[in-house]
C-alpha cells in the first residue's frame, strides 16, 4: 500500500476560517461597544430548505494520456470522479452532478476554474481534479474543492498511490471534500466485514466477507465450512475478533487479515459471543457463560488468561469501550429485562442508563465518544442512539427487524443489519445517517448480518 | 332745554340704539348665512391641498406595496413556530413579487431614484390613514376638516423625516422581512446530530446604500453539544458567507436608515 499525500493545503477551518478570520478585525470597532450589541434589533433567518447541498464534479482530466496497469489515466480521470460522485451522494448530504452530462474540463482549469460557468449551473460547490502517471509507475491524482458563490477555494489535496489503489484516491478525494463541507471526519476511505450468508435457514452457510466501504473490492475470508457470527475489526484494521462454530463448540478467534490466519483465543467453554476490541486493540472485551451465569471478561488480544469484569447473576454481555478506553456500555438483563448500563473499564461503578419501554441491547459507543448506539426491541427492533448517561435518546429507523449497529469511523454513519420480515431468515446490510434522513442498503452480493465498520485506512 | 335736548337725546339715543340694533342684528343674521358657506368654502380649498399631495396617491401601487410586504411579514413568524413549513413558505414567495419588481427598478439606478421612490412609499402609508378620515369628514362634521388641513400642512412643511426615522412596527416588520429574505436565500446551515439546536448570531452594520459598513462580527453562538461540535465551526462559516453573499441588501428605504444600519442576524436551521 503506497499512498502518501502529495499537498494538502485544506483550508482547515480553525485555521484559515472566515469566520474566525471576521471575528477579529471587528474588535477593534469603536463603534460597536459589547453593550450595544445586545440592543440591536435581531432579525430570525431560519434555513428550512430539506435540499441537500449541490456539488459538481466533472471528469477530472489529465494531461497526457497514459496507460497504466489500472487502465489508461483519461478513463481513470472519469471513474475517480464518478466514484466521488457515488460517495457524496450516498452520504445522504449532497446533491452531486456530473462528471456524465457536465462540461469536461482543461488541465488548465483546474485549478484556475471558471466560475462565471458554473455559477449558471446554481452549485453551491465544483470539484476539480487530475490523474497524472508518475515515471516511477505510481499515480498522481489531484483534488480541489471550490465555493462556487464565492469563488474562493476551499480545499486541495494531491494523493500518490499505486495503480492497485486507485480507488483509494477516490476515497481520500471525497474525503477531503465531506470533511470540508460538513464538519465531520473522514470515513469513505474505509472498509467493512461483515458476515456473508446464503442458502435455506435451517442450513445457512455463513462466511466471513470483507469489502470497500462502497461494496468494492469484496471478498471472503472463511470458506463456509463452519459457522461465523460477530465479526469486529481491531483498531488498527489488521486483524478481526469473531466467533466461529467448530465441532460444535462456539470459540473466539482473531484473523489477522496481512497473514491470512486465524487465531483460536477462547474455546471449550459452554458459551461465549460478542467480541470486541479496545481502542488501544490491547484487550478484547467478550461474554463467556459460566456455571449458568454470563458475564462480560476481557482477555489480551495476544491470548491469555480471561478476566472476569460483571458478576450479576443472569446476562451480562455486548460490553463496548468508550473511544478513550476509561468506560464500558454493556447490556444486563438483572433487572428483569435487557438494558443498557455503564461501568469502569475495571468493572466497578456499574450504573443502568436505559429507561425507556421496551427492552435494549448491542451497545456500541460511538468513536467520537458523544453517543450510545443500541438496537431497541419492543414492537419491532429499531436502531436508537443516546447520550452515555442516557439522555437524549432518539431512535433513527423504523423497520421490523434492524439490530447490531456499528459505527462509521467519524461517528456520523451506522451500519447495521435489517432482517426480512416473516420465514425466509434473510437480511441485509443498511446504513444510516445520525440525522435519521437518510437510509440506504449496501449493495452485497449475497445476504448479510453483523456488519463492523473498520477504521479509517492510514 | 336740558329736558329737550335731553329727550331729543333720549330719542335720537334710542333710535341710534334701535337702529344699530337693528343693524346689527341685519348684519348679524346677513353675516351669519354667510359665514359658513364661507368658511366651508375654505376648507374645500385645504382639502384641495390634500388633493394635491394626493398626486403622490397615483401611487397607489406603493400603498398596495407596503400592505403586501406587511402581509407577507405577518405569516413569517407563525412560519417560524409552526411545524409545517411547506405551504407557508408559499405564501412569501407569492408576495415578494409584488415588492421586488417595483424595485428592481430603482435598484440599479443612483441614489436619486430610490429616494423619490423612498419618499413616496413613505408619505403613502402614513398618509393612507388621513386620507380616508377627511373623506369620512366631509359629510359629517367640519372642525374635522379644519384640523385635518392644519395637520397635513405642518407635516408637508417639517418634511417627513421626523416621522420617518421612529420607523414605526408595520414598517419595521416589513424593512427586517426584506433584509430576513435576502439572507435566508443565501443561507445554508450543516447538517449533523443537535444540528438544530445551534443558533450563530451575527452583528451587521450597514451603509446608506446597503452595502456592508463593517466585516459581519459573530456576538454569540448557542445550543452547543458534544454532538454538534463538528459542525460549530462551519454553523459560523456559512452563517457569514450568507451574509456576504446578500449584500448589498436592496430596497431598504433610506430615509429609516437609522432602524436598519445595525442589527443582528440570528442564523439556525428547522425542518
Amino acid at each position: 500500500m503506497k499512498l502518501r499525500i502529495l499537498f494538502a493545503a485544506t483550508t482547515a477551518l480553525f485555521v484559515a476560517s472566515p469566520g474566525l478570520a471576521q471575528e477579529q478585525p471587528a474588535a477593534p470597532q469603536p463603534t460597536a461597544p459589547a453593550g450595544e450589541s445586545q440592543e440591536l434589533p435581531t432579525i430570525d433567518v431560519t434555513d428550512e430548505s430539506a435540499q441537500d447541498l449541490t456539488i459538481i464534479i466533472p471528469p477530472m482530466p489529465t494531461q497526457q494520456v497514459v496507460s497504466t496497469p489500472a487502465g489508461s489515466t483519461d478513463a481513470l480521470g472519469r471513474q475517480i470522479a464518478q466514484i466521488v460522485t457515488d460517495n457524496l451522494r450516498n452520504s445522504g448530504l449532497f446533491k452531486p452532478l456530473g462528471p456524465t452530462g457536465v462540461r469536461a474540463i482543461p488541465v488548465s482549469e483546474v485549478s484556475a476554474p471558471d466560475f462565471g460557468y458554473w455559477r449558471g449551473a446554481t452549485a453551491q460547490a465544483l470539484v476539480h481534479g487530475f490523474v497524472r502517471a508518475n515515471g516511477d509507475g505510481n499515480l498522481t491524482v489531484g483534488c480541489y474543492l471550490y465555493d462556487v458563490a464565492l469563488g474562493t477555494e476551499l480545499a486541495r489535496e494531491g494523493f500518490i498511490v499505486s495503480p492497485a489503489d486507485w480507488r483509494r484516491a477516490a476515497h481520500k478525494c471525497s474525503d477531503t471534500i465531506y470533511t470540508r463541507l460538513t464538519g465531520e471526519g473522514p470515513y469513505f476511505d474505509s472498509r467493512v466485514i461483515y458476515v456473508s450468508e446464503t442458502g435455506p435457514k435451517n442450513r445457512r452457510i455463513k462466511r466471513l466477507a470483507i469489502m470497500d466501504q462502497d461494496g468494492a473490492n469484496h471478498r471472503f475470508l472463511t470458506n463456509g465450512q463452519s459457522i461465523v457470527l460477530t465479526p469486529r475489526f481491531s483498531p488498527d484494521e489488521r486483524r478481526i475478533a469473531y466467533m466461529s462454530y467448530q465441532d460444535d463448540k462456539p470459540s473466539l478467534y482473531v484473523y489477522d487479515l496481512n497473514a491470512r490466519t486465524q487465531r483460536l483465543l477462547v474455546t471449550n467453554v459452554s458459551l461465549a459471543f460478542a467480541p470486541r476490541f479496545s481502542p488501544d486493540g490491547r484487550w478484547i472485551l467478550f461474554t463467556m457463560s459460566v456455571a449458568g451465569n454470563a458475564d462480560v471478561y476481557r482477555i489480551a488480544a495476544g491470548g491469555g488468561t480471561p478476566q472476569r469484569l460483571t458478576t450479576a447473576p443472569g446476562i451480562d454481555t455486548g460490553g463496548s469501550y468508550s473511544p478513550d478506553g476509561s468506560k464500558i456500555v454493556f447490556e444486563s438483563d438483572r433487572s428483569g429485562s435487557q438494558q443498557l448500563y455503564v461501568m469502569n473499564a475495571d468493572g466497578s461503578n456499574q450504573q443502568r442508563i436505559s429507561f425507556g419501554g421496551g427492552r435494549y441491547a448491542t451497545p456500541a459507543w460511538s468513536p467520537r465518544g458523544d453517543l450510545i448506539a443500541f438496537t431497541r426491541m419492543g414492537g419491532g427492533f429499531r436502531i436508537g442512539v443516546m447520550n452515555p448517561s442516557g439522555g437524549g435518546e432518539k431512535l433513527l429507523t423504523d423497520a421490523w427487524g434492524d439490530e447490531g449497529p456499528s459505527w462509521s469511523p467519524n461517528g456520523r454513519v451506522l451500519l447495521f443489519s435489517r432482517g426480512a420480515q416473516g420465514p425466509s431468515g434473510k437480511s441485509d446490510i443498511w446504513s444510516v445517517d445520525l440525522t435519521g434522513s437518510t437510509s440506504r442498503r449496501i449493495p452485497t452480493q449475497l445476504d448479510g448480518s453483523d456488519p463492523s465498520w473498520g477504521p479509517l485506512r492510514p | 332745554m336740558a329736558v329737550a335736548i335731553n329727550r331729543r337725546d333720549g330719542i335720537g339715543i334710542g333710535v341710534a340704539v334701535i337702529g344699530h340694533a337693528a343693524l346689527f342684528a341685519l348684519l348679524s343674521i346677513a353675516i351669519m348665512p354667510k359665514v359658513d358657506p364661507l368658511e366651508i368654502k375654505l376648507t374645500p380649498i385645504e382639502v384641495s391641498l390634500t388633493d394635491e399631495a394626493g398626486l403622490v396617491s397615483e401611487a397607489p401601487v406603493i400603498e398596495k406595496e407596503a400592505p403586501a410586504e406587511r402581509l407577507a411579514e405577518v405569516p413569517g413568524p407563525p412560519e417560524l413556530d409552526s411545524p409545517p413549513p411547506v405551504p407557508e413558505t408559499q405564501p412569501e414567495p407569492v408576495a415578494k413579487p409584488d415588492p421586488t419588481p417595483p424595485k428592481a427598478a430603482p435598484a440599479p439606478a443612483p441614489r436619486p431614484q430610490p429616494k423619490a421612490e423612498a419618499k413616496k412609499s413613505n408619505p403613502a402609508p402614513a398618509k393612507a390613514q388621513p386620507k380616508a378620515e377627511r373623506k369620512n369628514a366631509k359629510p359629517t362634521g367640519r372642525l374635522t376638516g379644519i384640523v385635518d388641513g392644519l395637520t397635513d400642512q405642518a407635516s408637508k412643511g417639517k418634511a417627513t423625516r421626523p416621522q420617518a426615522v421612529q420607523m414605526g412596527p408595520e414598517v419595521r416588520s416589513s424593512v427586517f422581512g426584506l433584509i430576513r429574505r435576502q439572507v435566508k436565500d443565501r443561507w445554508r446551515a450543516p447538517t449533523g446530530a443537535d444540528v438544530n439546536l445551534l443558533v450563530t448570531i451575527v452583528e451587521v452594520r450597514l451603509n446608506r446604500d446597503g452595502s456592508l459598513a463593517a466585516p459581519p462580527r459573530i456576538v454569540d453562538q448557542k445550543g452547543l453539544t458534544a454532538s454538534n461540535r463538528p459542525q460549530q465551526a462551519l454553523h459560523k462559516e456559512r452563517a457569514l458567507a450568507a451574509i456576504r453573499l446578500a449584500a448589498p441588501f436592496r430596497g431598504l428605504p433610506e430615509e429609516y436608515y437609522d432602524g436598519w444600519k445595525a442589527f443582528n442576524l440570528s442564523f439556525d436551521r428547522r425542518l
